[in-house]
């Protein structure tokens, strides 16, 4: 493997979940620069593509992961469930998902931090609207269950706020050294 | 850990992006090339690595600023992706521009003679 391939590999490395066409753009682009200088970036070349990262973002097909595998966290983090599952750590759930959503935010921007957010706040809410519209319906096939305001409350802002924090939070930085 | 950051390294972000599309403005050009070109351009002024041109190239070209343009110049190597401002890197080019005059002047100004020291 020459210099050139050899350098290329580690920059690949360092844009890992980075779409491939915009590794192999890039690639290509360096690989011309070597052409033209005939000498390698000073820069290491993990860092040269984690730098690289930080403007293209993860890729659309990591960024959809992100947003399907926050559904889930959304259910789990939901506080009615403990009507059916006692045993459930919501709160733990509750904090993955911000710990999803801020993950969204940092390596697929605000529009991906807003979906994320978004999909860890659609189960919530409609847990929400089912135990509070819908209650009765609920308590004909199981006990008597209630649901305090305080809870409500929770539900909401968190719901809320999720999505929010996901939008702002995906300002990334991106500033020449 | 994060590394520290001086006023200096500071002051060379600031004008970095301004540089950038004032070269670019005067005519397109690629990675290698806009290294060379801005050192020469700038007297020295400006010495930037691929570390520093490549982040920056790809924000500005997200931001709608610079337009790429790939070019097969030589016939058995690599095409060339060329960068050349767009009518919202010239609008921007303009609003930096603004801005950075009136602060250099004033800046020469405060110093008076001691630009001389």
């Amino acid at each position: 493997m020459s210099e050139i391939d050899n350098y290329l590999k580690r920059v690949r490395k360092g844009m890992r979940f980075v779409s491939g066409s915009n590794k192999t753009s890039f690639c290509n682009e360096l690989g011309a620069q070597f052409e033209y200088r005939g000498s390698l970036p000073q820069e290491h070349p993990v860092a040269l593509g984690k730098a690289m990262r930080q403007v293209y973002g993860i890729g659309m097909f990591y960024r959809f992961i992100l947003i399907v595998t926050a559904f889930p966290l959304g259910v789990l983090s939901t506080p009615m469930i403990s009507s059916w599952f006692p045993s459930v750590p919501v709160n733990l759930f509750l904090l993955l998902s911000l710990i999803w959503v801020f993950l969204a935010a940092y390596y697929g921007g605000r529009w991906s931090g807003l979906f994320t957010g978004l999909s860890v706040a659609v189960p919530r809410v409609i847990a929400l609207m089912l135990f509070t519209i819908g209650l009765d319906f609920i308590n004909q096939f199981f006990d008597s269950f209630e649901v305090s305001e305080g809870d409500i409350g929770l539900v909401l802002i968190t719901s809320l706020l999720l999505p929010i924090v996901g939008f702002f939070a995906g300002g990334r930085i991106r500033r020449p050294d | 850990m994060a590394r520290k950051t001086d006023a200096v390294t500071e002051l060379r972000r600031g004008a970095f992006e301004l540089a950038l599309l004032a070269y670019l403005n005067k005519e397109a050009d690629f990675g290698g090339a806009i290294i060379d070109g801005l050192e020469e351009a700038t007297a020295g002024g400006f010495t930037i690595t691929e570390g520093a041109l490549y982040p920056a190239l790809g924000r500005l070209e997200k931001k709608g600023y610079l337009q790429p343009d790939m070019r097969k110049e030589v016939e058995g190597r690599k095409a060339r992706k060329y960068y050349s401002l767009t009518i919202e890197g010239k609008e921007r080019l303009k609003e930096l521009k603004n801005a950075w005059l009136p602060l250099v002047e004033g800046m020469n100004t405060l110093f008076g003679d001691d630009n001389n020291e």
